[in-house]
């Protein structure tokens, strides 16, 4: 649906992406995590037909994004940083983009009005931040998007207007199978929501993955053994991270659930408990040294 | 459907008039107020009035008003529709909406047109209303009208279209007005500046104005008007391509721009070094010719001028590509210009390209020119050209004085200086053109301009009584100096007569008669009914002949006498009263001498060195009348005063050698 290979950009010599990679799956919600600076707006400015890339292909629905009209009018974009014609109400801006997105859903319009309730007579620009923030959803989601792309959209909203938000998008999701690009800074805020999981770091996309795999694929043991710990079970399997805590290890390990079990049954252990993992955690012991670099900027 | 949508999109269209109409609307009330206003103001029973403000504003060239606005608005206008391009998050929503960058280009620029063309319209009806019910003069006629209305056009789609222009280079709104304002005065502006320099630099170099004429004012047409606004057709098809160009060089950035790049001052790498080294080589040249016009021509001046525009144009560039005042740790980027540049003045300093020392072969010589100023238009006119052989001679060999006495010629300051321009033409057509500026005492008792000036060719270019066609001539009007007598001859024999007589006068003039600054007896008009071209040249105050009754002219005087006329049309001993003359104390500030002359009724003793001799005897005065000089004394040391009957003063000078 939306796949990005090999993707570079350069901004006056600083290598802003490095080879990039990036894909979502039709009618999934993507997370696309890193600290500030990682490079995620500028990807996503890719990803709109914003920016050219240097070298490297950007394709949405199998085209090429760039001056494809046609592709654009399906691609919904909150960007971070708001504009609106300056002086228009939200009932200009609503006829602007009549006009310019072929799928404009007049009734969905007026529903999302219910739902907003915000007077479509104002000036745009007279209102808070939070408040552009929420037109622009509502204008974006009239649009009826078979993409949408969201970077940092929920910045500024009150808790409330954030749920009211997440679950507009997560019904569209349900019943238009619309696909979702989110960006965030912070990765608890995603949690719950997407199904799949990026985390970029300095250009780089450092993971890729799966939300429920991750957490059916690594599995945090507390076990503790009549001996010493058997050495075998380190060459058995994939150990991201061990420690000793008394006389109970403490393991970090990748793998089938079952498999990993029985392993350890085989050398007759005292203790044996299999821990909940939050993401946070995953994430960490699978980057590795980066993990620990990003943690403090990313969770 | 599907080209319309591809080119343009309505959309933008209508949200750009929607957004700036406003803009054209205070264009239509300004061009309003400028005249159409005016002329239903006035009463319509001064039609005078009336006509001369339609005259006056649909010269737009000389409207000062309209010119400020077909600069100001489009600048303002192009410099607010694409405001959207230069602010990160305007340029990103806008290019994340389903358009391509050629639809939102053509767009912009379909709506500014509209929004520029509008309100020029609407004046022009109005014009055209005025014209035909009001209009009663003769100036002009109705094309003038449509004339006024595709000039306005033009200069206003010029000034749009070179700003969308800067406005793909830059990615500062300010940036991008100030751009295009220099853009519109840079082929004028530059080759201006260059040709001055190059004639502070280059002993001998004619700063052609041919050339800034013919086409440094022509390539944009906003400064063609200073030009009286020339509307060539091939002039009209180069500006309708500047539109193109303009568009298409737009059109190719656009493509090409990474919209990253809003909010830098120059929004492509490539371009900045152009930018910078552009800059710097403007502010050289104009630090140049500040500091050499402050210390009057001395080239060491001229040279730290140079070094010091230099620097201060690169690290103003530097700091407005970087948006830092920061840049002093960049300034190596300096040393190649520098280096570049003081090669370049070394060879013309050193003169290694042998211009200054050029001298033609005379052989390939077919015509030569000798004067005080010179163009590339001087060899157009044949009749101001000298084309026997012989002539050649004294003006190439007092080429080679004033080349080989470069240094002592260059160092000038203090002396009172005149002009020589020489001029040679090949036979193959190509010319060679050079202009000096010599210290007075080196033109006088030169032999080469003695024997140019006593030329006969000499005395037939300058005079334009050798070209009168006497059956084109109205009258002649001769008036004498500062009595009150004049006569008007108009028998067609006796003025062929006179203009004979002087033709002779003139051939027989030598040349220190001719550079005598004696004042003549009369001043003669030859009023003329001619429309050859010829006649618009300098030499000629447009349909009249000015001539000099000179007092070496024996055989107008001569004629005179036959005719009766010499008494009458000269100041004669029995006019004056009496003449006072004095030796000058001090004969500098001549300024000062004459005024207080002019202001007393006699001479006033402080400027009277020792006495002061008063002269009533008319044959002395006679004498004096025929011998005073007028001018500037530098070598004068005597004063002479005449009193006239009529009250009237004459005052002239003596050096020692005339008395």
């Amino acid at each position: 649906m939306i796949e990005v290979k090999n993707l570079y950009k350069y901004f006056d010599g600083f290598k802003a992406l490095d080879d990039v990679y990036l894909n979502v799956q039709k009618g999934s919600i993507y997370g696309l995590v890193g600290p500030n600076g990682a490079g995620k707006t500028t990807l996503i400015k890719h990803l709109t037909g914003i920016y050219k890339q240097d070298k490297g292909d950007v394709k949405i629905l199998g085209q090429k994004v760039y001056e494809n009209i046609n592709l654009k009018s399906k691609i919904g974009y909150i960007p971070d940083d708001l504009y609106f014609f300056p002086q228009y109400t939200i009932k200009n801006m609503a006829s602007f983009y009549k006009t310019i997105y072929p799928n404009w859903n007049e009734r969905r319009y007026k529903e999302l009005q219910e739902i907003f309730e915000i007077d479509e007579n104002k000036k745009i620009n007279k209102l808070s931040k939070g408040m552009q923030r929420q037109v622009l959803f509502w204008l974006t989601l009239s649009t009826m998007p078979e993409v949408m792309i969201l970077d940092e959209p929920i910045d500024g909203l009150d808790p409330l207007m954030r749920r009211k938000i997440w679950n507009l998008v997560v019904e569209d999701v349900a019943e238009r199978e619309t696909t979702v690009l989110v960006s965030s800074h912070n990765l608890k805020e995603l949690e719950n929501i997407c199904d799949y999981v990026g985390i970029m770091y300095r250009g780089k996309m450092l993971i890729e993955n799966n939300l429920d795999d991750l957490k059916s694929d690594v599995h945090k043991i507390q076990t503790a053994y009549k001996d010493d710990f058997p050495q075998n079970l380190t060459k058995e399997l994939e150990i991201l991270h061990q420690e000793k805590r008394g006389s109970v290890d403490l393991l970090i390990v990748k793998g089938e659930k079952d498999k990993v079990i029985s392993s350890f049954n085989k050398y007759k252990p005292i203790i044996l408990d299999i821990l909940p993992l939050s993401l946070e955690e995953i994430f960490i012991y699978e980057l590795g040294g980066v993990g620990y670099e990003i943690r403090n900027i990313l969770f | 459907m599907k080209s319309e949508t591809s080119f343009f999109s309505k959309t933008i269209i209508k949200e750009d008039l929607k957004r700036f109409w406003g803009i054209g609307a205070l264009y239509f009330l300004a061009l309003l107020f400028t005249g159409p206003i005016y002329i239903f103001m006035i009463n319509s029973n001064n039609l005078d009035r009336v006509n001369y403000t339609i005259e006056k504003f649909l010269d737009i060239y000389k409207s000062g008003f309209e010119l400020i606005y077909t600069v100001a608005v489009p600048i303002i206008l192009a410099t607010l529709i694409f405001r959207y391009l230069q602010l990160k998050n305007s340029s990103g929503m806008t290019h994340s909406f389903p358009f391509t960058r050629t639809m939102l280009l053509n767009s912009h620029i379909v709506s500014g047109l509209v929004i520029l063309t509008l309100p020029i319209l609407i004046n022009l009806l109005i014009m055209l209303i005025a014209y035909t019910n009001l209009y009663t003069g003769t100036e002009i006629v109705l094309t003038d009208v449509y004339r006024w209305f595709f000039i306005t056009l033009l200069l206003n789609f010029t000034v749009f279209l070179m700003t969308v222009f800067t406005g793909m280079i830059s990615g500062v709104s300010f940036v991008q007005a100030v751009l295009s304002l220099i853009f519109l005065f840079l082929p004028l502006g530059l080759t201006g500046l260059v040709l001055a320099t190059l004639d502070r630099i280059l002993f001998g170099f004619v700063a052609d104005n041919t050339i800034l004429e013919n086409f440094a004012m022509n390539v944009i047409p906003l400064t063609n008007g200073f030009n009286g606004g020339n509307t060539d057709p091939l002039l009209i098809i180069w500006y309708l391509m500047l539109l193109a160009i303009l568009f298409f060089a737009s059109r190719f950035l656009y493509i090409k721009r990474n919209l990253e790049n809003a909010t830098d001052p120059i929004a492509f790498n490539i371009l900045k070094p152009l930018f910078k080294y552009g800059f710097t080589f403007c502010t050289m040249i104009l630090g140049g010719l500040y500091f050499s016009e402050m210390a009057k021509d001395n080239q060491i001046w001229l040279y730290f001028g140079f070094f010091i525009g230099a620097l201060l144009g690169y690290i103003i560039s530097e700091m407005i590509v970087q948006k830092s005042i920061w840049v002093f740790n960049r300034l190596i980027g300096l040393v190649p210009f520098i280096v570049a540049s003081g090669l370049l003045l070394t060879i013309m300093e050193l003169d290694l390209t042998g211009y200054e020392k050029h001298l033609p072969d005379l052989d390939k010589v077919e015509s030569a020119y000798f004067g005080y100023s010179i163009n590339s238009k001087t060899f157009k006119q044949d009749s101001r050209l000298f084309h026997k052989k012989d002539n050649f001679i004294p003006i190439k060999e007092l080429h080679r004085l004033i080349v080989n006495n470069k240094e002592a010629i260059d160092k000038r300051h203090n002396f009172i200086t005149r002009n020589i321009a020489i001029g040679y033409k090949y036979s193959n057509g190509d010319t060679l053109m050079r202009k000096y500026t010599v210290p007075q005492s080196f033109i006088e008792d030169n032999p080469y301009i003695k024997k140019i000036y006593e030329s006969e060719e000499y005395k037939i270019i300058n005079n334009g009584i050798f070209r009168v066609n006497l059956s084109k001539v109205d009258y002649v009007d001769i008036n004498a100096r500062y009595v009150d007598r004049q006569v008007k001859l108009t028998d067609k024999n006796e003025i062929n007569e006179l203009i004979n007589v002087i033709q002779k006068d003139i051939l027989n003039q030598t040349y220190e008669e001719m550079t005598s600054n004696r004042e003549g007896w009369a001043s003669i008009r030859i009023m003329y009914t001619d429309d050859t071209k010829e006649l618009h040249d300098k030499l000629y105050y447009n349909k009249i002949i000015h001539l000099e009754w000179d007092k070496s002219y024996k055989g107008l005087e001569n004629f005179f006498k036959q005719k009766g006329y010499y008494n009458y049309l000269r100041v004669l001993p029995e006019d004056i009263d009496f003449a006072v003359v004095g030796k000058l104390k001090n004969s500098k500030d001549v300024d000062r001498i004459y005024k207080e002359t002019m202001d007393f009724e006699t001479v006033q003793p402080e400027i009277i060195e020792g006495e002061k001799i008063e002269i009533r005897d008319k044959e002395k005065i006679e004498k004096l009348l025929r011998t005073y000089k007028r001018g500037y004394p530098e070598a004068g040391k005597y004063i002479v005063i005449f009193h006239l009957k009529n009250s009237r003063k004459i005052i002239g000078w003596y050096n020692e050698k005339t008395l």
